[in-house]
Parts: C-alpha cells; structure tokens; sequence
C-alpha cells in the first residue's frame, strides 16, 4: 500500500522547546487518522510540517511518495508551492479572507493556482457549497457567518484544490458547542466518502473513535500508542495515554454539569 | 495698510498659474511616495533580509533628515553625477523619495495588522508570494491605512513651498517675486494662504470620506 505521509525520524525545537523527538508515522492513502494528545505534544506541529508551514530540524517528511523535508533543507519556493498542492489544510481559526465573499474564498485558488477558468471554478465552488450545506450563502461575506458557518466554508476552501491529503487542525475547537455538530457532520461526510486522507487533530474522542480508522496519542513529542479506537480510545494500554483520557473524560463531565 | 482688492484680482492669474504647478508636484509626488512606500514596505517585509535591512536603514536616513537639505543636495548633487533634472522634477522626486519613508511606514503598521493565518491560509492554498500579496494581504492592508496616507497627501501639499528654495515656479515663488516687483506682499501672500487653506480644508474633507468608506474594511474573519 502506498503512503500518503511519513515522518522518519523527525527532530523540530523552537528555539530550546523540543517539540517533534525521534518522531515517526506512517499514514497509508485513503486512511482516517486521529492525532490525540495533550495540548504541547506537537500534533499541531506534526500537521503544519505536513502543510509545509514549518520546517524541521532533522530527519526527512515525505509527502505522496516525494520528500518534502530533508534535514534543515530548505526546498526551493517553486517546488515548495508544488509539493504543498498535494495537502490542504484546514485552520482552527478558519482563517477565511475576510474581503472575499464565500464563493470567492473557493474559487480563488482554483483559479489563480491550479489555472481553471473562472466558470468552472465558480460552479464547483458551488457544488462544494451545498456539499457542506451552504449553497444559499455563496454571496455572503464572512464576517457574516456564524463560525460554524465559516469552518464549512474552510473546509470547502481546501476541498476546491483537490489534496489528496486533508489536514484538520482542532477545527472544532474555536467554535461554541452548538456549532461542532454541524462541522463534524461535514467531516463524517467526507469520510464516509472515502478516497481522501484524512490526518485530525481534535479533542473530540468520541467522533475520533467513530470516524478515524486509526489514532495516534502524542505525548512530548512523540508517539505513545497507535492503533484503531477501540484500543487507543476504548482500552488505551499505556499509562499516560490513559491519564490523559480520564482527564479529558472528567473535562467533559464537568462540561456537560 | 488697507487689503488693496484690485491689486489682489490682478495678481490672482498669475498665482493660479502657480498653484496648478504646486498641485501638479504633489500629486506626482504622491505618486511617487505612495508607490515607492508601498514597494519600500513590501520588500521590508517579504525581500531578502540585506536587502530589507537596506531599506530600513534608507528610512530612517530619509525621516532624520530635513527635506531641505534633501532638496538642495538633489538640486546641487545629482547635475554633478550626470542626471540633469528640471527644478520641477528634482522638486517632485525629493518629495516623492522623503514622503515614501513615512508612507512605507503606514503601509508596514497596515501589513502588520494581516493575521499570520492569513499568510499561513494562502500558503496552504499553494498560492505564490505574489499573489500571496495581491490577493489576500494587500486588499486587507490597504484600506485601514488609507486616511493615514491621506494626512501625509496633505502634509506633502503644505510642504511644497519649501520647492522655492531651488527656484521651481509654484505658487509662494510665484507670490515672493509679485511682492518684489510691487513692494507689495500682503496680497499676494494672503492669497497664497488662502488657496492652501482651502485646499487642504477639501483634501481633509476628501479622506473623511475615504475614512467612512474603507474604515470598515480589512478585519479578520
């Protein structure tokens, strides 16, 4: 089976923080993976090296069978932007451009990027709109939009460039708690759908152990446990990932009060 | 001494001459501090660190110094190095050059102002550099900046007199030399004045304007 991603051997600080240590992953195409971890673990960082946003330290990142980081080696901004095509990603904050209306944040880069005529970005836009039930605000501008609203127009954003690598970034972590369901929705879709690989990070363990064939638990750094939901989320085998569990566990307890 | 009106109306034409040359280097001057500042801001921010290193050491040349002398020395200096420039144009370029410093500061508060997951969400997108500026920042950077630049419109107009100083023919120039030739100045320098104050009373008038109309604009979503 082909890979999507792999970390070998990954080693990224900032400045004296180690964040990624000995890191290693493989993520096999087509495969739902759910990053876990406590907040400093480096599962965000995992996925901004992914997007290309950060470099790393040492050992090498391959992307859809390339490398993409090697080393401090920095590839050339050219072969950057064609490497960075293969994933999209998809921010906690949205990070919708605010001066665009929600058509225009989806068609733009089809456009622009990819050199699709405008027709024919404009009238996938609108089919990726109504794919995350939002057809009816394709003219409306951002700052309009509920932020649950704006995570599905994110979500399309990067859907419209066709990765076959998705990045989620805690996507539901910026919104209130009534909006998470209608985003979740989008992602069960979407998995549901196949072909796409899917990296999440989230806090949500319960869509995780739903829609993810397999989760990861990071902890400084590294990977602790790794395996399908069921032993990972429902009967975690080693101790830290089971602290942390029983605290997010109590953490949704006291929400739910 | 009484305001002698007749006298006013018959020098009226010939300082009106000189204030279409007094608006006509401002605008060019702006021109040229509105894009050289622009150019200035994007390259602190985006170019090659010497490079922008360069520029913001050129920046705070330009801002520590006085405009008069920047004047003089491109009237006396650049004849010597073979650039052979008319008053007027030398006039339009040291104005230009000296505002772009302070411009490109008012572009670089505006950029700064652009979320780094603006830049991140572009980058994600696969979008290059430029378009990275044409089509997310700078539309978002622009508009909140522009009153600032407004002020620095007007701050420039008033400043166009000091282009007297290398004989360029705008309208104080125009009015000292109707004052020698009459021993009369309160009339034409009044009229001077005037014209300034009305100008720049309708230039402010035009960036509130402006201020309604983009001060909205260029807020995160």
């Amino acid at each position: 089976m082909s890979l999507a991603l792999a970390f070998r051997d990954v080693g990224k600080r900032f400045g004296e923080t180690r964040v990624l240590e000995a890191f290693d992953l493989e993520v096999p195409s087509g495969e739902k993976l759910a990053i876990i971890g406590p907040s400093g673990s480096g599962k965000s960082t995992v996925l901004r090296i992914a997007m290309a946003l950060e470099g790393i330290d040492t050992g090498r990142v391959e992307l859809m069978g390339e490398t993409l980081w090697e080393g401090t080696r920095r590839p050339p901004e050219r072969e950057l932007r064609r490497l960075r095509l293969q994933a999209g990603m998809v921010f906690q904050h949205f990070n919708l451009f605010p001066h665009m209306s929600v058509l225009e944040n989806i068609w733009r880069a089809p456009v622009d990027v990819a050199g699709i005529g405008r027709e024919e970005a404009e009238t996938r836009a609108r089919e990726l709109l109504s794919r995350v039930g939002l057809a009816e605000r394709a003219e409306a501008m951002p700052d309009q939009l509920s932020g649950g609203q704006k995570q599905r127009v994110a979500i399309a954003r990067a859907l419209a460039m066709r990765p076959p690598v998705m990045l989620f970034d805690e996507v539901t972590s910026a919104l209130d708690p009534e909006m998470v369901g209608e985003v979740l929705g989008v992602l069960r879709d979407l998995a549901d759908q196949g072909g796409i690989t899917m990296l999440l990070v989230t806090h949500e363990m319960q869509f995780a152990a739903e829609i993810a064939d397999r989760v990861v638990f990071m902890d400084g750094g590294r990977v602790v446990e790794d395996g399908p939901p069921s032993q990972v989320i429902g009967a975690p085998v080693e101790p830290r990932t089971r602290a942390f569990l029983a605290s997010v566990l109590r953490g949704a307890d006291v929400r739910a009060d | 001494m009484t305001f002698d009106w007749a006298y006013a109306a018959a020098i009226l034409p010939a300082l009106l001459e000189g204030l279409v040359i007094t608006v006509q280097a401002t605008a060019l001057g702006m021109v040229v501090a509105l894009t050289l500042g622009l150019a200035m801001a994007v390259v602190r921010q985006g170019g090659p660190r010497w490079l922008g290193w360069s520029v913001g050491q050129f920046i705070e040349f330009v801002r520590s110094t006085p405009l008069l002398i920047q004047l003089y020395f491109l009237f006396y200096v650049l004849p010597e190095i073979g650039v052979a420039l008319s008053p007027l144009a030398t006039g339009i370029l040291a104005l230009g050059v000296h505002y772009a410093a302070y411009c490109a500061e008012v572009y670089r508060a505006g950029i700064n102002g652009v979320s780094r997951g603006q830049w991140e969400a572009a980058a994600s997108l696969g979008f290059s550099p430029w378009q990275t500026w044409r089509r997310v920042v700078l539309p978002q950077a622009l508009p909140p900046v522009i009153p600032a630049l407004g002020n620095y419109l007007v701050a420039m107009f008033k400043d166009t007199p000091l282009l007297s100083a290398i004989t360029v023919m705008e309208v104080l120039q125009v009015a000292k030399i109707t004052g020698a030739e009459s021993f009369r100045y309160l009339e034409p320098l009044t009229l001077v004045g005037v014209m300034f104050l009305a100008l720049s009373l309708a230039a402010a008038q035009l960036i509130r304007g402006l201020e309604r109309r983009f001060g909205r604009l260029g807020r995160a979503a």
